[in-house]
């Protein structure tokens, strides 16, 4: 494996990162299911003309805050899962173990179930609310099971995360069997995750919490690569383990309950990009977060272009792509491990 | 007589649930020592160390590193002078050694912790005190367990330490290994650091360390200097086995043998 202790390779791969992430960024929305005249567009926007064409309409509000969307929730939910991965000590760890995915889908499926229930605060509509409000309760279930005196424990957390997500899929298809049958393909078409968006408006929804606790991860690169070592090594080179678990936890919590909130739960982004860029990049978290960040930006905006292409004029959940995706790459992952 | 770096002063804990309890122990750590902590399983050594290391915190009592309550100590200073090698060591990662060692540097790192020029000195200087200079390109796995032991031990030393506590570092090692790293161990104390090691081995502690503490649940039985310790009544009634104490025929120190009913 490749030694990334010193800056000049960290910073040669950080922009290789860059690099390919700006490339899918750039490209994406200019793809999908109508094709839209990149000319037009163009001379709409440097015209600045007051009345847009339809294409550019399509271009700026449909296009780009997806494109944007797919990759703050990509790169968030590739950045927790690499966390999640290093602290519960675990390749198999996934955003959805914190069951934050479980719970917060309990509580978007609930608002569904409630006939006439729309209202919106802020930039959060009512379903993105209560899915935090479901996410909000797993987590304090989780955190009261899992606290020491020092600090949380690992172990207790996993077992904890699995279990409300255990307990979520089996809640999930209660409300479905007792809700109104004329909200089961609303709730269906939920879970199965959506890059729909439309305006920015709702993006704004995501920075409150999504932002900060990507943020908060991607500086915890260097004390995660001493948890590596266990966490008794890790706390005699110095390093605050109690802190960085607790940090790691809540900001990991955050933002995926953020994530799904807005998108839906989206499977394997958070299990896969991480071992894809420890094979390209080494162990180093100091480039792995960042790494994943940009590459599972990239990856569900990629997925995202073929959930709106390949059925065009309609489109396809997003979950569903990744999950097709995704499943046969672990396989082959694992198969070369052997 | 030299200072004491480390002083734990009447410390008592007790974990979680259970009846057994650390009752009041004390003890001071000067520069230039190596003490050994002894006692039969269950004996509270390896809690003793965690507690002198601040990995965990006594319920009552204090640590001193120096004249410093470590309780109020940023863990990064307490790692700039106290390096604890811990019982199980593991690595979720298969890390060069070099990379191992360097990662010692952390109390000294800022930003991202890239390390500088002086730091890679340091790692130099720590390959080379324990010898493994020639492995720094391999992988951990593809070390045996003892050149693992000095792998991790260059990562302490890295922290630049005046304290050293290791916990049972050669349990599972062979001879060879063994002496090799006690050696190492009284030539830093040598050189001016203060060493705890818990040990299972009585001969190799009576053969290398100065002093020794003894426990048996919990309390401190007798501490002292090596011959006064090692003593086959005192053993015995510890360990709960007949024992004979002899001298070292070639240099005299004490020799602990079982005896074979």
């Amino acid at each position: 494996m490749q030694d990334l202790l010193s800056r000049g390779r960290w910073i040669r791969a950080l922009l290789l990162y860059l690099l390919a992430a700006l490339l899918v960024f750039c490209l994406a929305p200019w793809v999908g299911g109508e094709s839209i005249s990149a000319g037009q567009v163009v001379r709409d926007i440097t015209g600045k003309n007051a009345v847009l064409s339809t294409d550019t309409q399509i271009f700026v509000y449909q296009r780009v805050p997806r494109v944007l969307l797919g990759f703050l929730v990509g790169g968030a939910l590739a950045v927790v899962g690499s966390v999640l991965q290093v602290i519960l000590r675990n390749a198999l760890a996934a955003p959805s173990t914190l069951g934050m995915t479980g719970a917060g889908s309990v509580g978007a499926v609930i608002a569904i179930s409630i006939p006439h229930l729309a209202f919106s605060w802020g930039p959060f509509s009512s379903v993105q609310l209560f899915a935090l409000l479901g996410s909000g309760v797993g987590l304090l279930f989780i955190y009261m099971l899992a606290r020491q005196k020092q600090g949380i424990s690992m172990n207790t957390l996993l077992l904890a995360g699995v279990t409300i997500g255990i307990l979520c899929s089996a809640i999930i298809p209660l409300i479905k069997y007792l809700a109104n049958p004329d909200m089961l393909v609303a709730m269906d078409r939920w879970m199965m995750g959506g890059l729909d968006v439309v305006g920015y408006r709702e993006l704004a929804a995501l920075f409150p919490l999504l932002v900060p606790g990507v943020g908060m991860l991607l500086l915890q690169g260097l004390n995660l690569n001493h948890i590596t070592l266990g966490e008794e090594m890790a706390l005699g080179h110095g390093v605050d383990v109690a802190a960085v678990e607790r940090i790691s936890f809540l900001a990991g919590a955050l933002a995926t309950a953020s994530a799904v909130s807005m998108v839906g739960p989206i499977f394997f982004v958070g299990l896969i990009v991480p071992h894809i860029i420890r094979r390209l990049s080494g162990y180093d978290q100091r480039i792995v977060l960042p790494g994943a960040f940009l590459a599972g930006g990239a990856f569900l905006v990629l997925c995202d272009i073929i959930a709106r292409t390949i059925v065009a004029p309609t489109e396809m959940p997003v979950g569903i792509i990744t999950a097709i995706l995704g499943g046969p790459f672990f396989i082959i992952l694992l198969l070369r491990k052997k | 007589m030299n200072e004491s770096l480390l002083t734990i002063e009447k410390v008592c804990f007790s974990y979680q649930n259970s009846g057994w309890q650390l009752r009041n122990i004390s003890l001071e750590l000067s520069s230039g020592t190596m003490l050994g902590i002894i006692g039969p399983n269950g004996s509270g050594k390896s809690t003793l160390l965690k507690i002198s290391a601040g990995v965990l915190a006594p319920l009552s009592g204090q640590i001193l590193l120096g004249k410093d309550n470590i309780k109020n100590k940023p863990r990064r200073k307490i790692a700039g002078q106290l390096g604890y090698l811990p019982q199980n060591t593991s690595s979720m990662f298969d890390y060069r050694v070099e990379e191992v060692v360097a990662l010692g540097r952390y109390p000294y790192l800022s930003g991202m912790g890239f390390l500088q020029k002086e730091d890679w000195q340091i790692v130099e200087r720590c390959l080379d005190q324990t010898e493994i200079k020639i492995y720094r390109d391999r992988l951990i796995s593809q070390l045996s367990g003892g050149e693992r032991q000095r792998v991790w031990l260059a990562s302490i030393l890295a922290q630049e330490p005046q304290v050293l506590l290791l916990d049972e570092p050669t349990t599972g090692l062979d001879l060879h290994h063994q002496v090799a790293f006690f050696g190492l161990l009284e030539e830093l104390a040598q050189n001016g650091m203060a060493i705890a090691v818990v040990t299972h081995d009585l001969n190799l502690a009576g053969q290398y360390c100065r002093e020794l503490m003894l426990l048996r649940s919990g309390e401190k039985i007798i501490s002292g200097l090596v011959g006064e310790v090692i003593q086959d009544d005192i053993l015995a009634e510890v360990y709960q086995e007949s024992l004979y104490v002899g001298r070292h025929p070639v240099n005299g120190r004490p020799i602990v043998l079982p005896v074979k009913k």
